[in-house]
């Protein structure tokens, strides 16, 4: 998906930039980054008032996914995260039809580390960050949790009841994409099924990431420099996010080491309890993580049905649909198991 | 039928060419990556190749034996048509309880199954073991 910078699209963002900061704004380059089925990201050289900016743009991509949230909330949502404290750049700027018209778009202050799975579980260079992430990664995600309706209301569409039976929203949805399919998968329907009547108790709502996973944060040789990637931000369970990092596909091939490929479990939930003052229940730990394999699995369908039937050509969507069998073997599998 | 070379001789010829020759002289990353995702992509066809009319066989006899009027034997696009039909009345019938599914029933073992036969082609090192973390 190329996206061609014209001198047009380069003069909208300089002369944004100089509107939203009130300073005089040059731009030097803009080059694309690697983006994401819902956005598109590209890496900005500017000068600001003088002074040099390496700055990150992310714009609307002409396609979302489900559960997907816009620029302009996911602009929002940061915000929260930031004034909570959380290690990931303040999302400044927000500005609308910089990159395409009627796009949201909004600015990142270039933050360096690595977010490539291999390297992240198994790079040589991050050793000594590996053995520090757990924890820290912990410690974020009681940041974010710390976010709630009650102090940020505006933060997403719709009345949040309190408390919110957050796994019987979600499978409603999820019914919704596993029926939308051009095939039947009768492991969902067997997963999808167990999911609906092992539901846990309804809790009050917090902010989750939505796509806590490794990948999704950069992680520097000194330890984790950032949290990335909000568009899957939304109001749930803590567990969520305390379950996604486990997700088969997310240990890239370090299966003994279940939380992101690059540690064992006990030192995440420990410091995450420490950190946030809650106690972990080890069944409700266990039912998310069935439940986000399901996710993960229907994902990776949706991916490659965007390819097949949605005219969206790129190579890299054909390589993920058949790794569902991966997740729901996974999930049938911790079923059988009946604890993690 | 066409003559020699037979479609995995072709696809594993690729896969190779793409791996070993190409790939080398390819310095951009993620260039590299697609390259080695591509490479592996025709050596899972290849596999589908050579197995693929013994799986479907054992698929649609499992289906057959499962529910009612399921065909227990058809070869080729019939065989295929008929393990898809087959799969969704089996969705069906699992999503309202028709057919149990509960661990160990013979819903659950077919499925298991047939999810191990359809890894062993398309992730052929997936751990099909049922304990992993240790």
């Amino acid at each position: 998906m190329e996206i061609a910078i014209g001198a047009e699209v380069v003069e909208r963002i300089r002369a944004h930039l100089e509107e939203a900061t009130q300073r005089p704004a040059e731009v030097r380059s803009v080059k694309v980054l690697g983006g994401g089925a819902c956005q598109e990201n590209f890496e900005v050289d500017a000068v600001l008032g003088g002074e040099p900016r390496r700055l990150v743009l992310r714009s609307d991509a002409p396609t979302s996914l489900p559960g997907s949230i816009d620029r302009a909330r996911e602009h929002a949502a940061i915000a929260r995260a930031v004034a909570a404290g959380v290690a990931t750049p303040a999302a400044r700027w927000l500005g609308r039809g910089l990159v395409r018209e009627g796009s949201s778009a909004y600015f990142l202050d270039w933050v360096s580390g690595d977010a490539i799975g291999r390297k992240i579980v198994a790079g040589k260079e991050l050793a000594e960050a590996r053995a520090k992430l757990a924890p820290a990664l912990a410690a974020e995600l009681a940041k974010i949790h710390s976010v709630t309706p009650a102090v940020a209301p505006e933060l997403f569409d719709g009345p949040v009841p309190a408390p919110y039976d957050v796994a019987a929203t979600q499978l409603q949805r999820m019914r919704g994409s596993i029926d939308a399919m051009r095939a039947p998968r009768p492991a969902m329907e067997i997963i999808h099924r167990w999911l609906w009547h092992n539901r846990p108790t309804p809790e009050a709502p917090v902010l989750v990431h939505g796509d806590f996973r490794t990948g999704n944060f950069l992680v520097a040789p000194a330890g984790l420099s950032a949290i990335l990637d909000w568009e899957f931000a939304h109001w749930g369970s803590p567990y969520e996010d305390l379950t996604w990092i486990s997700v088969r596909d997310w240990r890239f091939g370090q299966l003994a080491l279940p939380i992101g490929g690059f540690s064992r479990r006990e030192p995440f939930y420990e410091a995450y309890e420490r950190a946030s003052g809650r106690v972990l229940d080890p069944r409700t730990l266990f039912y998310w993580e069935v439940f986000g394999n399901l996710g993960w699995a229907i994902g990776c369908v949706y991916q490659v049905e965007r390819y097949v039937y949605g005219g969206v050509d790129d190579f890299e969507l054909v390589a993920i649909g058949r790794r569902a069998a991966e997740m729901e073997f996974e999930a049938m599998r911790l079923i059988e198991r009946g604890k993690l | 039928m066409q003559d020699l070379p037979e479609k995995e001789n072709i696809l594993l010829a690729v896969a190779k060419f793409l791996g070993q020759e190409v790939r080398p002289h390819v310095t951009d990353p993620r260039l590299s990556f697609r390259l080695l995702v591509a490479a592996h992509l025709c050596g899972v066809v290849a596999q589908e190749c050579a197995s693929e009319e013994e799986a479907d066989a054992a698929e649609l006899g499992r289906l057959a034996a499962l529910l009612e009027g399921v065909p227990p034997s058809a070869h080729g696009r019939a065989g295929r048509a008929a393990i898809a039909a087959a799969n969704v009345q089996l969705a069906a019938s699992l999503r309202d309880g028709a057919v149990g599914s509960d661990p160990g029933s013979p819903a659950w073992e077919h499925v298991m199954k047939t999810l191990t036969e359809k890894l062993a082609v398309s992730s052929a090192r997936f751990d099909t073991r049922k304990e992993i973390e240790s």
